[in-house]
């Protein structure tokens, strides 16, 4: 089992899209998947159609009492499993505080699904919490898509020296473009500039369309309904080269 | 535990216990008249919500190795093929649930023809082993899909209607297997499975099926999953006359013998030829180890027509032996000299296909179909009213007794007579007197109880292990020298490899070595009083008839 985190600081940047669709490849190829909406926003749960619980049960599971095990929901994709977000999410970093051990929660929660899963997909909220220490200490990589601003590079910036700083830099950090839009000369200026050293960065870039606007109109992944679209083929790349590394 | 034991519980222990979360995996119903499956679906649509998929034509092949291995590790394979697309998926037996699936560029014949990194390569490397995967039968299905959605137009459940026709691999049989309606229901979504279950059974009144597809399509077809395995499995009557009982064991033999020659020259995996090999030399066992049995010329007769069987398969066996083993052999070397070895490979694999051919031709010629041909009418034909040995009228169970006692006296005084300067002659006699009182137990096993015999096999293995393992270490270390010289003369080594080989030779002779300090040790455990007091209680006939141990 590969845990991998669709992360960024910055929030609309396309996490959710590049979860919903890496994990949609992988179940396509034939791997066992499961994707968990972090987000209390709920974009991942929405766009596979599945409802988010109101109380379902997360606050149960934080506290030990409830396997996660229990809140998994199958996509109408075979291979592709979600845990949908849940209300309670907004509170997640209090409720972790008051646990025991609460940086390693999640990885206590996700070990019991390493038989069932070849890869599980962490669709995270944006910021820096206890929730994303979480997410760092569960996490095989950090897949951190990217819009090609200044602001948006200078949160990887941030992102990287908290991961050094808070002992986790151990783990791959996986940038790549995102929203790309190559008219745009500022995107193409920060694209050619941006310091990788000590990165893992992806050379793929997800080019800006409409069509990943398009997911929330027919609720799927865009290789569902746009199969031949350059964004679609764009995120067939990132998952073949994503796989690659490892 | 024999090796096959330790595969099964290894393998049951990996199974995935699903928790309340999961769906349960795919549930079928049969489809009786008067309801059809226009009938079914439109009694479905009264009550539920569905969307219809397109009408699909599927086409499932069913793999396994010859003798059953997946099937026997609670496992199932199936290559589902829908228009281009191809599906290579390893599920469980009883639950159906799925263990891993891939799409492979083509099908793998062995597990090691797998990616590296996929992870059915390890899934099946660990029950196959060494053995090649081969289709066991193949079911081809028109389907119609419906989906039933929620207020989100989201998928709740699967069904399909499907209408299936099961075919035997070379397409030469074919069966009907009628109409069937699958749920397959989506994970986290148990209340509308429940409900259509439900209603399918109490409303419509069909009922469930619970085997998987695979082993209804071959049922279908006449044949037993699971039917063909290398062990002996014999019950015998302990009154029935000695000559018809051996006849029998030998018509066992036979049939695994037969079993095995289409594999052995088409060349399929290497444990065709290796069953093949052993079932000829449990018969000569038989032939020559139950003695005033059958007639003695007719036993001569065909002890040399199977010593020659055996002559003609040998070399391939060996080079299968080296072939095997190869990988483990460049392990063992330091890492500096591995790629030194590879030039033994290939001259290993040229050699193999030329012994190959030459055993294939063996196979096909009159003389062996002549000998098995004899061999069977011999077999078949009722035993004379007149018995032609002296202990062809005995009952089985008498003549068992007294083989089986005779042998594990041999065995013991072998062993006993052997000291610290023993020639290693003597090891491989003991070896051969302890295969000969193995198998004369395993024949005759189901006249004593299961749980000693188990107990009288199992040490009689472990020290067996020991001397088999002497032997093949002598035995391979002077191969490899042969094989060094056959290189040489061929003109197809360099200096490199022949010193790579000659590590390899002073590591198998130290093994040897070691295989020999341990020896004692092996056979004291197997000459412990406790043993020795099971032998004397199965055997108690003999035992106190005679000079007790």
């Amino acid at each position: 089992m590969r845990i991998l985190a669709s992360y960024n600081i910055k929030g609309g940047v396309g996490k959710t899209a590049t979860a919903v669709n890496l994990a949609y490849l992988a179940a396509n190829a034939g791997m066992r998947t499961l994707v968990w909406d972090l987000d209390p926003q709920g974009a991942a749960s929405f766009y596979f159609r599945i409802k988010p619980k109101v109380k379902g049960g997360a606050s149960k599971m934080l506290q030990g009492k409830r396997e996660l095990n229990d809140l998994v929901k199958g996509t109408d994709f075979e291979n592709l499993d979600l845990v949908p977000t849940d209300f309670f999410y907004r509170n997640m970093d209090l409720a972790l505080g008051e646990a025991k051990k609460p940086v390693q929660r999640l990885l206590k929660l996700l070990r019991p699904l390493s038989n069932e899963y070849d890869w599980i997909i962490l669709d995270c909220p944006p910021s820096i919490s206890l929730v994303s220490e979480n997410i760092f200490r569960a996490a095989d990589a950090l897949v951190v898509p990217l819009i090609p601003t200044t602001l948006s590079v200078r949160t990887l910036q941030q992102l990287t020296d908290f991961l050094v700083g808070h002992g986790f830099y151990y783990i791959p950090v996986m940038p790549f473009f995102s929203m790309v839009d190559r008219r745009k000369r500022m995107h193409r200026e920060i694209m050619e500039g941006l310091p990788v050293s000590g990165l893992s960065a992806l050379n793929t870039f997800i080019p800006y369309a409409s069509d990943v606007e398009r997911m929330g109109i027919y609720r799927a992944p865009v290789g569902e309904f746009a199969p031949r679209s350059p964004v679609a083929r764009a995120y067939e790349s990132l998952w073949e080269e994503l796989r690659g590394r490892f | 535990m024999s090796r096959w034991d330790v595969r099964c519980s290894a393998a049951s222990l990996s199974i995935r216990h699903p928790g309340n979360g999961i769906a349960h995996p795919m549930t079928t119903y049969k489809i009786f008249a008067p309801l059809n499956l226009e009938g079914v679906e439109a009694r479905l649509r009264e009550g539920f919500r569905f969307q219809a998929e397109r009408a699909r034509k599927v086409e499932r092949r069913f793999f396994d190795s010859f003798d059953w291995r997946l099937y026997g590790a609670g496992m199932v394979m199936e290559e589902e093929r829908v228009g281009r697309s191809r599906r290579l998926a390893l599920r469980e037996l009883e639950s159906g649930h799925p263990i891993c699936a891939t799409q492979p560029g083509e099908l793998p014949r062995f597990a090691w023809d797998l990616d590296m990194q996929d992870p059915m390569r390890a899934e099946l490397a660990h029950v196959l082993d060494m053995r090649a995967l081969l289709p066991v039968v193949k079911v081809v299905s028109h389907t119609r899909g419906l989906r039933m959605l929620d207020d989100e137009d989201k998928t709740v459940l699967r069904f399909a209607l499907e209408q299936s026709v099961a075919s035997s691999t070379d397409g030469k049989r074919e069966a009907s297997q009628g109409d069937w309606l699958c749920l397959m229901p989506v994970r986290g979504y148990d209340v509308p499975f429940e409900k259509v279950s439900r209603f399918i059974e109490t409303e419509l009144g069909l009922p469930r099926v619970a085997e998987d597809r695979m082993v209804r399509a071959v049922q279908a077809l006449g044949q037993v999953p699971g039917g063909y395995s290398s062990k002996l499995s014999y019950s015998l009557d302990p009154r029935q006359r000695a000559d018809a009982a051996m006849k029998g064991v030998h018509l066992g033999l036979l049939e695994t013998l037969e079993a095995n020659v289409p594999g052995t020259i088409a060349d399929l995996d290497s444990e065709f030829l290796h069953d093949l090999r052993v079932a000829v030399r449990r018969t000569r066992s038989a032939l020559s180890q139950v003695k005033g049995v059958l007639d003695p010329e007719t036993v001569e007769y065909f002890n040399q027509g199977f010593a020659w069987v055996q002559q003609i398969t040998g070399a391939t066996r060996d080079i299968d032996v080296y072939l095997l083993a190869f990988d483990h052999y460049k392990e063992s070397l330091p890492e500096a000299v591995r790629e030194d070895l590879e030039p033994l490979r290939s001259f290993l694999r040229h050699h193999h296909g030329m012994e190959q051919k030459r055993l294939a031709r063996g196979l096909r010629s009159a003389r062996f179909r002549g000998l098995m041909r004899e061999w069977r009418s011999f077999l078949e034909e009722g035993v004379p009213l007149e018995p032609t040995g002296p202990n062809a009228a005995t009952a089985i169970v008498e003549v068992a007794d007294q083989r089986i006692w005779k042998m594990y006296r041999r065995v013991r005084k072998e062993g006993r007579a052997i000291g610290p300067d023993s020639e290693s002659e003597a090891l491989h006699e003991l070896r051969k007197s302890c295969k000969k009182l193995r198998y004369l137990i395993e024949f005759f096993r189901s006249l004593f109880s299961d749980e000693q015999t188990a107990q009288l096999i199992k040490a009689l293995k472990q020290l067996l292990d020991n001397l088999g393992a002497y032997q093949d270490y002598q035995v391979q270390a002077e191969t490899l020298e042969r094989f060094a010289e056959q290189m040489v003369a061929e003109r197809k080594t360099s200096t490199r490899t022949l010193l790579a080989m000659g590590m390899l030779v002073g590591d198998l002779l130290k093994r040897q070595d070691q295989a020999r300090k341990e020896f004692w040790h092996r056979f004291a455990r197997f000459d412990e009083p406790t043993n020795r007091q099971l032998y004397r209680q199965l055997l108690a006939h003999e035992a106190h008839g005679r000079h007790a141990p």
